[in-house]
């Protein structure tokens, strides 16, 4: 390993005032990563539902509540159409996206590298109630730059796979996979910025809307 | 970025003088400062997580060396490599490297300060590479040449009409030759130049709000999904941040994650938050082949040993130069280096020297509003005061001051001899300020008469009133 390491390491430890630690406190220490013990869980009064609806909407992203995955499509072609966007749409490569059955009047693809798509259709590995945030995590059917670069980007999501919270999704996430997936995004509203003079415009890298549809 | 700390006050004097300047730093109280209000008032935990947080810093800050060997061990297994600086230039020559190894040609960058610590864009610039700053405000700076003003709202000096300026004189080439004016447009501008950058980049720098020991991941948190677009669409990414920035466990990044947003930003959580681990997997659909970290500790290990340690809590929220009372009238540019407002105060003198940074730890009233709005507790105006003594125990203040705060301390010492002197003066003062409540002119004092009136005293001093006092109630 490098010198500069080595010597990084020795300040810190001179710092201290000892030397490596001792193999028991190392022992301790991984003991204490292996729990990782939760904090202060911040209360809320709302159902999870509800919670979860009012933070984004005040984020700036829409909302919609379906009670049956048939119902999407539809839902989408009118998003769509409210927004004057194009039928054309890149999905991540989920079960539950695959199985809608589009109108001929939607062009939804599955997403292929360099596809140059303004809408964007994906699932969530969950919501987050405490602060309204939909978690993605990147996989073989889950490219991450479908989060981030179209204009629009629509949601589909189970009301089950509604948490309370981050740390709803950690204990989820460890039960799951053995390793943390490459990308996990928290988003919570479309891309904005507040650089020109402090006042909040949309749409700076990211998706300038985000359209949520919650299913059940 | 060359120190120009030195020139505080001259530097303070002019930013006084800015207009521009002055409207935007009346905007921090209704913006950041009100939004932060409002975050507190509606959390009834935010005093509990405060104190939990600094209890989490400081335990990791305890094992800081054991945390660090486990994140970099976590790194490794997921496939990323981690690379060590003890100093800028070390940083700089290993980011430098990469790049070549690379043979990439343009990088683009999510905002850092960690990034203007160690002067990046320079070095790759003079290496050759194509360097674009990505986060809105630092893009901004970048064309206007300037440095950040402040560390979580860069460009805040900075009006709609320069913006526009700006743009037309850079973007004309590409294309675009109105000049914009509605902020909107503005905006919409810059996404589409950048865009084409994003997709052009070979190389994705960002900093690291939080480092994971428990699964080697870096945080970062934006709203513009700058930093999330330079992790993802490059073929290599790589990640600059100092070694304070490791937590344990991504429970206890949860926990600083409730307070950033809301003491930065007045944001219950940012638009996005992400966790990136290693390079893409096998079978993932997209993300960089390759993932380095450099993990960059100019002076911060030494930090850690002296009085200074609880600097090292810091999450870079900016709620106590939004505070700062100082800070809203000068701005960050005054500060002359990379960190203002009274964590840069803190700082600067010990990345840069303090030599050239010694007026910032003096550049304060002691008000403590900093330390009131700091969401890690970290004690500003002890630190503050710590390098003051440091200063004049090294013989770095002016050998006025210096002269005159021995004499104090030597009469202060003798409580007899104190009452004795001060007594007879205070009555004086009294008396000759009396008719009009305040002197405009005192000598040795210049400095504090030159640009405001020195209230005058009552008449007797605080011990002789509080014996007063104790007396009467008998």
């Amino acid at each position: 390993m490098s010198a500069a390491r080595e010597q990084v390491l020795a300040r810190i430890r001179a710092a201290l005032g000892r030397g490596e630690p001792d193999p028991e406190r190392t022992t301790e220490l991984r003991e204490r990563i292996a729990q990782h013990p939760r904090h202060i869980e911040p209360a809320f009064g709302e159902t999870p539902r509800q919670r979860f609806r009012q933070k984004l909407e005040a984020a700036e992203a829409s909302f919609a509540e379906l009670e049956t995955l048939d119902a999407v499509a539809a839902e989408i072609e009118r998003y769509l159409e409210a927004h004057g966007a194009e039928k054309r749409i890149a999905t991540s490569g989920d079960d539950l996206l695959r199985a809608i059955e589009w109108p001929a009047s939607v062009d939804a693809q599955p997403w292929v590298a360099g596809s140059d798509h303004r809408v964007s259709l994906t699932t969530a590995y969950c919501g987050i109630a405490e602060t309204g945030s939909l978690l993605l995590v990147s996989g073989e059917q889950n490219p991450t730059c479908l989060n981030f670069l179209p204009d629009y980007h629509v949601v589909v999501i189970k009301a089950e796979q509604l948490v309370l919270r981050m740390e709803d999704a950690w204990d989820s996430l460890r039960a799951s996979t053995r390793q943390m997936p490459r990308s996990v995004n928290f988003i919570s509203g479309p891309s904005k910025t507040a650089d020109v003079e402090q006042t909040v415009e949309y749409g700076a890298h990211g998706p300038r809307c985000l359209h949520v549809i919650l299913v059940g | 970025m060359q120190p120009n700390s030195r020139h505080f006050q001259v530097n303070a004097e002019s930013a006084l003088r800015e207009p521009n300047l002055q409207s935007a730093l009346k905007q921090l109280e209704s913006g950041f400062v009100a939004g932060r209000q409002r975050c507190y008032d509606a959390l009834p935990e935010f005093e509990a997580l405060r104190d939990r947080a600094k209890e989490v810093l400081d335990h990791t800050l305890d094992n800081l060396d054991a945390y660090l060997l486990e994140y970099e061990a976590r790194v490794l297994e997921s496939g990323g490599l981690v690379h060590w600086a003890s100093t800028p230039e070390e940083a700089r020559e290993i980011v430098v490297r990469i790049c070549r190894d690379a043979e990439a040609r343009s990088v683009i960058r999510g905002k850092s300060m960690i990034g203007e610590e160690i002067g990046i864009n320079d070095a790759l610039e003079a290496n050759g590479f194509e360097v674009t700053e990505t986060d809105l405000g630092e893009y901004i700076l970048q064309l206007a040449k300037e440095p950040p003003s402040h560390i979580v709202a860069p460009a805040i000096h900075k009006t709609k009409d320069e913006i526009s300026d700006l743009f037309l004189e850079h973007h004309r080439g590409l294309g675009f030759t109105q000049r914009q004016t509605e902020r909107s447009a503005l905006v919409n501008e810059a996404r589409q130049v950048l865009r084409e950058k994003f997709l052009a980049a070979d190389v994705g720098m960002t900093g690291a709000n939080f480092l994971i020991a428990e699964t080697g991941s870096n945080v970062i948190v934006t709203n513009e999904g700058n930093g999330d677009l330079s992790s993802t669409l490059p073929r290599v990414q790589i990640v600059t941040a100092a070694v304070d920035k490791v937590v344990p466990t991504l429970e206890d990044a949860s926990l600083l994650l409730r307070l950033l947003g809301r003491s930065a930003t007045g944001q219950e959580i940012t638009a996005y938050t992400t966790f990136t681990t290693g390079p893409r997997r096998e079978r993932d659909a997209d993300g960089p082949g390759e993932y380095h970290v450099v993990l960059i500790d100019n002076h911060r290990s030494e930090m850690l040993g002296s009085e200074l340690r609880p600097m090292l809590r810091c999450i870079r929220c900016g709620a106590c130069m939004n505070h700062c009372p100082v800070y809203g009238r000068i701005g960050g540019h005054a500060y002359g280096w990379v960190y203002p407002g009274p964590m840069g105060s803190v700082l600067t003198p010990l990345m840069v020297g303090l030599d050239e940074a010694g007026h910032l730890p003096n550049a304060c009233t002691l008000n403590g509003r900093c330390e009131t709005v700091c969401p890690v507790k970290i004690p500003l105006p002890r630190l503050l005061r710590s390098l003051r003594s440091r200063q004049h125990l090294q013989r770095q203040n002016s050998s006025l001051a210096r002269i005159a705060l021995s004499l104090w301390s030597w009469v202060a010492l003798r409580p007899r001899l104190y009452q004795l002197l001060t007594r007879p003066a205070m009555a004086l003062l009294a008396r000759l300020g009396s008719r009009s409540g305040g002197f405009r002119r005192m000598p040795l004092a210049s400095g504090w008469t030159r640009v405001r009136d020195l209230p005058a005293p009552q008449g007797s001093t605080f011990q002789a009133r509080w014996q007063q006092q104790q007396r009467d109630r008998k």
